[in-house]
């Protein structure tokens, strides 16, 4: 008999499921809206007990999902990385649809939005099954059922530029799909296993006798390209703006801040767990994720200086914080993926508070997203403007911000590299004064008194307790970590010790 | 010599690449919405013949067991089978949705072409 | 030479989908576009056309040669691959040999493929059940008639439709359906019961049931299946053969991962049997949601 504790990772990601599963024979959306942040909030305390659990006993464990142990059966493994990503997503599921939700009301028909709500649980199931997963087809199963979810979310709002804008997004993340399914049959072909330790010990004594180099080697590749294409890699992010601009404000917080998440972990266990870092170096693929992720930071926030509707100003700065996260991942270390770490759960907390006050905005300027139709709505929606304030700066890296703490860390990763310091210390200090120069004007603008007559014949807004509730909770997260960084390293770094 | 044998030897494989290419490109390169749905529909299908034939052993039966102790190489490998099961499952649903989206679009725009759509959605937004 | 020229044009309009076939008329079904709706085409401004035209010629130029490495690159692998049909291959390890020796002791199915997707890997299948409940109610999300969707016009349209198919009935496919549903539905049920022991299972045996089901609404129409089928019905045994399968193998999972007993008798196909009839009625209500909403837009 185990401890209950264990248990947790298996309820969290079966309570999500089956709520996403009752979800559709619920007719009124409010009610489903009010039982998915409920779930959300439990597997959150769930989460939490087993973050508790793993760092208190420095330990991480495999749950066999079924009644036969690897290499026979479905694994999960979990550990205080897992359990913190894990708490983060549920937090982050929470805080995004009670932010998004005047705009769900409005943009979704009330048919239909309790279907919104299964895709919104399904998502959150997923991203928790490929953040616990220790079995590589249960990601791919997982996967599929993200990149489905995800597109449903973007089109719940019914326009014809937002059909688009999934189509685009469906054929894109389905060659990201189709080269990991390769990647993952030839992998399986040459080691014979699914389970990521059983293919972690065939992988290294192959790589000892250099039987199958090849087929090795290309299988990585396949895999890290399919995900990276999935996670709006740079030369692969064309979808993402018009996805996420065009998607109803909680689908973008979600999408932007966990969807993109999910694949990325996924990428990490694979990385750490299976392949070893050293074995990563050896095949010269992260330095395709170092100039990828490079690229992405300076192109992603050039494009965004462009735009001048909000939300895509937001999704390009996603496409931006991606190239961080790869570029800890291409640096090859322990210190650059912790660093990575790091910005995931930064990213996570503050990107779907940034859209989130956006949509708050944008309902307060008369439902317009253009930046110059925006002027003096922060007087109208105080919070949302605190919030969107709090959130740019800590995008940008002012200090007792989250951002900060992050960007540290990969300046201080980049010290760990023999040849690349120099660039990857420039490459951050551009990027810096790039975001800077697309969120300082959004903030400027939408503090700077607007026209009294364009903002007089609007009706007052209403309170809406769910949005202040989110803000509130997310600033208070950006600045824990801008603080109280310490015990989060910890956590990161325990668990990539424990993976 | 030794590489026409190697390519007999993994038929299956060559050509479960080749329509893999073929189903990619037309993935990427068709502006026919409806014909990117077939070019995917050929790149999982070439997958799973990639998956399938890994699975095979020759002159093995069937993995029906049968009764009383048996010798596990009688039986073609099961696993493959399975995933290749859960692969097309995940491609029928996939193909649902994409057309079900397409036809949506059909509705509203009168065309498949995605040149022509992401012009129109370009003039809408301005 | 002009005529292979011209052959050569020829088939490159059919590949481009310019080029109609002389005997599409043959093919062509009852529902043709409809045409009257089909808006107004503005053609762009030319200078959106050119900076358009800068992203369009390069596009394919890029993806062409993308798509020729990414091909050679995967042949050099495939050659340094296990060869085909070995016995000797990495693929054929003690893992497959386990479920093939104790696939009946363990899990109470013969048929070796039921036994390791819905027993030993029994959680990826759940995964797979979601994703087909997924890909429903997304096409429920689209196409479920609502006020998006459907104009007054297309309400009338389709009405006219229903009244011309009630008019002229098709006598030979509803002698064919009323003949050929219960031999089709029984042999659903077969493959859906016997899935342990045999080829078939949940999977098959549902896609089956699931045909039936079309038959008899495209040879009836589908108020004839609503009399037994309608929403709330598709919904429940929808919901309920997931919960089923939930249910069973969350409590499989947890008495397995915490060491305790859990009295599932090996009988019959054990787990096996129940499973496949959850994921059957799973399958059954996806395929005939798929043609519902493909055809009419409802249930």
């Amino acid at each position: 008999m185990r401890p209950f504790v264990e248990n947790f990772p298996f309820f969290s990601i079966f309570l999500v499921m089956v709520t996403g599963i009752l979800l559709s024979v619920v007719r009124s959306g409010r009610l489903a809206m009010r039982i998915s942040v409920a779930v959300a909030l439990i597997a959150a305390v769930l989460s939490a007990q087993v973050l508790a659990y793993t760092v208190g006993g420095d330990l991480s464990f495999t749950y066999v999902m079924g009644k036969y142990a690897a290499p026979l059966g479905n694994e999960i493994k979990a550990g205080p990385l897992q359990a913190i990503l894990a708490l983060t997503f549920c937090v982050g599921m929470a805080i995004s649809l009670l932010g998004g939700s005047r705009d769900l009301e409005r943009d979704v028909l009330p048919r239909k939005q309790n279907l919104y709500f299964v895709m919104s649980n399904l998502t959150l199931a997923s991203l928790l099954a490929l953040t616990y997963t220790n079995d590589l087809f249960t990601g791919y199963v997982f996967i599929e059922i993200s990149t489905i979810a995800a597109c449903a979310l973007v089109m719940a709002r019914d326009t014809g530029p937002n059909m688009i804008a999934t189509i685009r997004y469906l054929f894109l993340s389905l060659m990201g799909s189709g080269l990991f399914l390769i990647g993952v049959a030839i992998l399986y072909s040459v080691t014979g296993h699914l389970l990521m330790p059983q293919i972690h010990d065939e992988f290294r004594l192959l790589a000892a006798t250099g039987q199958y180099a090849l087929p090795l080697t290309v299988s990585v590749g396949l895999i890290t390209v399919g995900l990276g294409v999935k996670s709006a890699m740079f030369p692969f992010h064309l979808w993402l703006p018009d996805a996420h601009g065009s998607a109803t404000t909680a689908s973008s917080a979600i999408l932007s801040g966990l969807v993109l998440k999910g694949y990325i972990v996924l990428m990490l266990t694979l990385m750490v767990r299976v392949f070893t870092l050293e074995l990563v170096l050896k095949t010269r693929i992260n330095d395709v994720l170092l100039v990828a992720g490079v690229l992405g930071m300076v192109m992603g926030s050039v494009r965004a200086i462009q735009q001048t509707h909000i939300k895509r100003m937001l999704a390009y700065s996603s496409v931006a914080q991606i190239g961080y996260i790869f570029m800890g991942f291409g640096l090859g270390t322990e210190v650059g993926v912790v660093a990575s770490c790091l910005h995931i759960l930064v990213h996570a907390c503050s990107k779907p508070m940034l859209f989130c006050c956006a949509g708050k905005l944008g309902d307060a300027a008369g439902h317009h997203k253009n930046l110059k139709n925006l002027r003096g709505s922060a007087y109208r929606s105080p919070l949302a403007g605190v919030g969107f304030t709090v959130g740019a700066l800590s995008m940008i890296g002012i200090p007792l911000l989250g951002g900060f703490t992050s960007k540290l860390y990969f300046a201080s990763a980049s010290l760990h590299t023999s040849d690349r310091t120099a660039v990857i210390l420039l490459v951050l200090a551009v990027s810096t004064v790039l975001n800077a120069l697309y969120y300082v004007p959004a903030v400027l603008a939408i503090w700077s008194p607007g026209s009294e007559e364009k903002l007089a014949g609007l009706p007052p807004m209403e309170p809406d307790w769910g949005f202040r509730v989110s803000t509130l909770v997310s600033i208070a997260a950006i600045f824990a970590l801008g603080i109280l960084y310490d015990p989060a390293i910890n956590i990161i770094e325990a668990g990539i010790r424990l993976m | 010599m030794d590489l026409i044998q190697r390519i007999l030897e993994n038929r299956f494989s060559v050509t479960a690449v080749i329509l893999f290419g073929i189903g990619f490109a037309n993935l990427m390169l068709q502006y026919n919405l409806v014909k990117k749905v077939v070019g995917f529909n050929i790149m999982d299908s070439a997958v799973f013949l990639l998956l399938a034939s890994q699975g095979y052993i020759e002159g093995a039966m069937p993995p029906i067991v049968a009764e009383g102790a048996v010798e596990a190489t009688a039986y073609i490998n099961p696993i493959p089978s399975g995933l290749v099961l859960t692969g097309i499952v995940v491609s029928v649903s996939v193909s649902a949705f994409s057309l079900a989206l397409i036809q949506r679009i059909y509705h509203k725009y009168g065309t498949v072409d995605l040149r022509e759509l992401v012009m129109r959605t370009e003039k809408e937004e301005d | 030479m002009s005529k292979k020229e011209s052959a050569w044009t020829r088939f490159a309009a059919w590949v481009n989908g310019e080029h109609e076939p002389a005997e599409s008329r043959l093919f062509s079904m009852g529902m043709g576009p409809r045409k009257e709706r089909r808006p107004e085409i503005t053609l762009p401004k030319r200078e959106e056309k050119q900076r358009l035209h800068g992203f369009l010629s390069w596009y394919p130029v890029a993806s062409a040669v993308i798509g020729v490495i990414l091909v050679g690159i995967l042949l050099a692998t495939v050659l340094a691959m296990p060869s085909f049909g070995q016995v000797e291959n990495p693929t054929n390890n003690e893992v497959p040999a386990h479920y093939l020796q104790h696939t009946r002791e363990e899990t109470g199915a013969s048929n070796a493929v039921a036994g390791m997707i819905l027993n030993y890997r029994g959680f990826d299948t759940f995964g797979e059940s979601c994703v087909l409940f997924l890909a429903v109610s997304c096409v429920f999300i689209l196409l479920l008639r609502d006020e998006n969707n459907t104009s007054q016009k297309d309400l009338e349209q389709a009405q006219r439709r229903e009244q011309r198919r009630k008019r002229r009935q098709d006598v030979i496919l509803q002698e064919a359906a009323r003949l050929l549903s219960p031999f089709i539905l029984l042999f659903g049920a077969y493959m859906l019961l016997g899935g342990h022991h045999s080829p078939g299972g949940g999977f098959s045996g549902g896609a089956v049931l699931g045909g039936a089901l079309i038959l008899y609404a495209s040879a009836f129409g589908q108020d004839a299946i609503r009399r037994f089928f309608n929403e709330k019905v598709y919904n429940t045994v929808r919901v309920i053969g997931l919960m089923l399968y939930a249910v069973l193998f969350g409590y499989y999972i947890f008495t397995g991962a915490n060491g305790l007993e859990n009295h599932i008798p090996l009988d019959y196909g054990g787990l096996i049997l129940p499973i496949d009839i959850a994921v059957g009625l799973v399958v059954a209500c996806t395929m005939y949601g798929f043609y519902a909403m493909f055809t009419r837009g409802e249930l």
